[in-house]
């Protein structure tokens, strides 16, 4: 075991604002890489969302902040000064990468644009991620994550196969009750920023990587576009073509679960499972196709059956005979779950509450070099002297 | 450098870009591909895209993406499933059973001539079958392996089977996924933790790949797509864990700013998507909807009192968005500095005029599936997509020519294969 992480020595300066940028370096911190978030003196948005302890705002204990800034060092620069600009340029001078969620507007306003910044900073990978990319129509639109969602296509698809909207006309495409475009975008800049440091560490060269989170987001569309592709038909939260049943989420005794037994092969040992009712037999209910066109009568008949068990029950029962059956989890069974705590996949941000602050780590594991909680986040300017101070070139790609 | 496949043109830009794929990064890895249906298969193909070569093992009696419709013309066959197409570019396809020891033989002795292997199986198969990470690094010290599961590989619900339904319930998203407050958990759009998980996992193995660059060691990586999916809902995680609170569902709403919605539009199934973030936008609105009144009205004079009042704001916003087309109705906003955008189907991007500006949209010709278009890499390189790409393989296609090239096999060996039925 070695206690080398993957990007040990690789300093990484951000400038982002709330998800995008921050999510992305939060994933390369995690790897080891030497994070400096920079933040104007007003801080990070993030610091200003929340939730925060018992309800009481505090810049220094908002949990989006939190979470998404572990691992890494901060420092707080105004740019908008000729002396903070020059310090931000020390820093980018000591950095391989440099990660940006400015829109083209803000940019240019701070005359941060990639462009400018790769002639200054040949050396310098720059991940800018923004809503629409730095060119084309909707270049300069003004977005947010819930803007993007539905420009990349995801809420339109959403609630999407297995399920789907019971009245189209009073449904409207869903959003999830977290920036999920923001997360994608980060994610998918994260992922590209780590190929730009494989190449940066063979050919020396800075390079920008240029992500659109529209584009991030619509990537995920497959399911869609392979609809569309190859027959022509607009999927998404619509009533599905294709459907096998059941396939679908249904109320137990104690919440929901998802009854997943869409194959033909499966229906047997479920109707097993179930006590083998007469119902189960006829011949409307045959094939995973008819069970579809004639789901209205067969959803109440499994309603009675699943509203006899808890979900924990009929999760423990399907899996038995090896059906993709799971509880509907609400937030509290999933940080108190066994599963995860042998999975070490909660850090304790130790916060000095009654409960432990457990946070998602890592969604992954790696068998050696273990991903961990190094530092938690700056607070704002915490780390600007020391910075400053020693930013000095770092190790050579590969080394 | 191998060249691509098919000797027709996949589309003009994409083969200049294929002209430059000598400076990928990851130019020169190989690749063993285990992927079943699409998250595993998804991340190898983007591995591809950014010119890894990938080999594709298949079994021949056991097709599970390959099975999955829509096909071409609507002919059911293994090299005309549009679901196998659109994750299979880039790959080169080998048949072998691996319920034959000597399968299994042949499969390691590729694996240990590569630099990543990938696989989606259920928790323990790999092993079952001689192929787990103990077993190949007997013939392959240095490889990075990759496992993805719904719930990862280690954990009492390791073992538990999972489509992506599994990991939307599990994670806890499909609990703050719902339109009200007496709804149900939702399901994701577009089986979302697959390809999501598909392309995080592409990190966790050029991670891995930066790791051994730097140090000689391989590495197995356990990646659940659950967590990933828990991993980005830190808001609600943290309210519970901090102050037990559980999130209720909240439709499109956000939980400080309104109005935030998506509302109707002229037309069949039409969608416009509004955010408003601060006071600015706030007037901005009021003045596109041609009530700059509604600004200073007491209902709505903070965004908190917007918040109390939200159903009265989506009722205006529904009754103005309902008389206009969702693209008129998004110039409107945006002309007045007002997040909006439609909200777009699969089709709608394919022929988006942005996204064909940004030459984001692949166009790839198939022998039995036709010329079938498809969203290529989301990140342009300087400008520019950067990326190598070539139909999906026939099944079995590459069979011979990989054994041939990469093993050394004669051809008298092939046959012998062939015959005991090792390569089907």
């Amino acid at each position: 075991m070695t206690s080398r992480l993957p990007f040990d020595g690789i300093r990484v300066v951000e400038y982002g604002q709330t998800t995008m940028a921050p999510y992305c370096t939060r994933l390369l911190a995690d790897a080891g890489a030497d994070v400096i978030k920079v933040e104007p003196p007003e801080g990070d948005m993030a610091r200003r969302r929340g939730p925060f302890p018992g309800d009481v705002p505090d810049p220094e204990r908002s949990g989006l902040f939190l979470l998404l800034n572990v691992n890494k060092r901060g420092a707080c620069l105004d740019i908008a000064t000729r002396e903070g600009r020059k310090e931000l340029d020390r820093l980018l001078a000591s950095a391989r990468v440099l990660v940006t969620d400015l829109c083209p507007r803000e940019a240019r306003r701070l005359r941060l644009e990639p462009r400018r910044l790769r002639r200054a900073f040949p050396q310098l990978l720059i991940t800018s991620i923004t809503p629409f990319g730095e060119t084309g129509p909707y270049r300069d639109f003004r977005a947010n994550d819930h803007v993007v969602y539905n420009m990349g296509g995801l809420a339109y698809a959403t609630p999407g196969m297995p399920d789907h909207v019971d009245d189209p006309r009073k449904e409207p495409p869903l959003r999830p009750a977290t920036p999920i475009a923001e997360f994608i975008a980060g994610a998918t800049g994260a992922t590209a920023t780590a190929m730009g440091l494989l190449r940066q560490a063979r050919d020396g060269c800075g390079h920008h990587v240029e992500v659109s989170a529209q584009e991030a987001v619509a990537f995920m569309l497959y399911q869609n576009v392979v609809a569309y592709s190859y027959g022509r038909l607009i999927t998404g939260r619509l009533p599905i073509q294709m459907a096998r049943m059941p396939n679908a989420v249904m109320p137990c005794q104690d919440g929901y679960v998802i009854l997943a037994v869409p194959y033909d092969h499966m229906w047997k040992p479920f109707v097993a499972l179930m006590g083998n009712p007469d119902w189960a037999h006829w011949e409307c209910f045959r094939t995973s196709l008819l069970r579809a066109a004639h789901w209205d009568a067969l959803y109440p008949l499994l309603l009675e059956w699943t509203m006899r068990f808890s979900g924990e029950e009929i999760m423990r029962m399907t899996q038995g005979i090896g059906l993709a059956c799971f509880v509907a989890y609400t937030i509290d069974k999933v940080v108190r779950s066994q599963h995860e705590k042998e999975r070490g996949f909660f850090w304790n941000l130790e916060m000095d509450r009654e409960r432990p602050a457990l946070v998602p780590g890592s969604p992954f594991i790696f068998s050696r070099t273990p991903l961990g909680l190094r530092r938690p986040a700056p607070k704002l300017g915490e780390h600007t002297e020391e910075i400053l101070h020693d930013a000095a070139p770092d190790a050579r790609p590969g080394s | 450098m191998r060249a691509p496949h098919d000797g027709k043109a996949i589309s003009k830009r994409a083969k200049q870009a294929t002209a430059g794929a000598h400076c990928l990064p990851l130019e020169g890895v190989r690749v063993i591909d285990f992927g079943q249906v699409v998250s595993v298969p998804f991340g190898t193909q983007l591995l591809g895209w950014m010119g890894a070569e990938v080999i594709l093992i298949e079994t021949g009696t056991r097709l599970l993406s390959r099975g999955n419709p829509p096909f071409a013309y609507g002919k059911e066959s293994p090299n005309t499933s549009g679901a196998f197409n659109l994750v299979g570019t880039g790959k080169r396809s080998v048949t072998l059973n691996l319920k034959d020891p000597l399968g299994v033989a042949v499969a390691k002795t590729l694996v240990s001539t590569a630099d990543v292997v990938a696989e989606n199986f259920t928790t323990g198969t790999m092993e079952a079958l001689g192929l787990g990470y103990e077993q190949l690094r007997q013939v392959r010290p240095d490889i990075v392996m990759l496992s993805l599961g719904g719930l990862g590989r280690v954990g009492p619900m390791a073992r538990y089977a999972s489509f992506h339904s599994g990991a939307n319930m599990a994670s806890g998203l499909a609990t703050i996924t719902g339109n009200g407050p007496n709804d149900r958990p939702r399901i994701m759009g577009s089986y979302l933790p697959d390809p999501l998980g598909g392309t995080l996992s592409c990190l966790a193995i050029v991670e891995a790949l930066y790791h051994r660059q730097s140090t000689g060691e391989g590495q197995y990586i356990d990646f659940s797509m659950s967590d990933m999916l828990t991993h980005m809902m830190p808001e609600a995680i943290f309210d519970y864990a901090v102050n037990g609170r559980l999130p209720a569902f909240q439709g499109n709403r956000d939980r400080l700013n309104a109005p935030q919605g998506v509302y109707r539009c002229k037309g069949k199934d039409n969608w416009v998507a509004i955010s408003v973030t601060n006071e600015q936008e706030w007037r901005g609105l009021c003045r596109a909807l041609g009530k700059p009144a509604l600004a200073t009205d007491p209902r709505f004079i903070t965004s908190k009192s917007r918040l109390a009042n939200h159903d009265d704001l989506d009722a205006e916003l529904g009754r103005w968005a309902r008389s206009r087309s969702r693209e008129e109705a998004t110039q409107l906003l945006q002309r007045a500095g007002v997040p909006a955008g439609p909200s777009f189907t699969a089709k709608d991007l394919l022929n988006d005029p942005h996204l064909r500006a940004r030459d984001f949209i692949l166009s790839i010709p198939h022998p039995a599936a036709g010329r079938r278009r498809m969203l290529g890499v989301p990140w342009r390189i300087d400008g520019a997509r950067r990326l190598k790409v070539s139909r999906a393989p026939l099944l079995g296609e590459h069979t011979d020519e990989i054994l041939r090239e990469i093993l050394g096999l004669s051809a008298a060996a092939l046959d012998e294969l062939n015959e005991k039925k090792v390569t089907s």
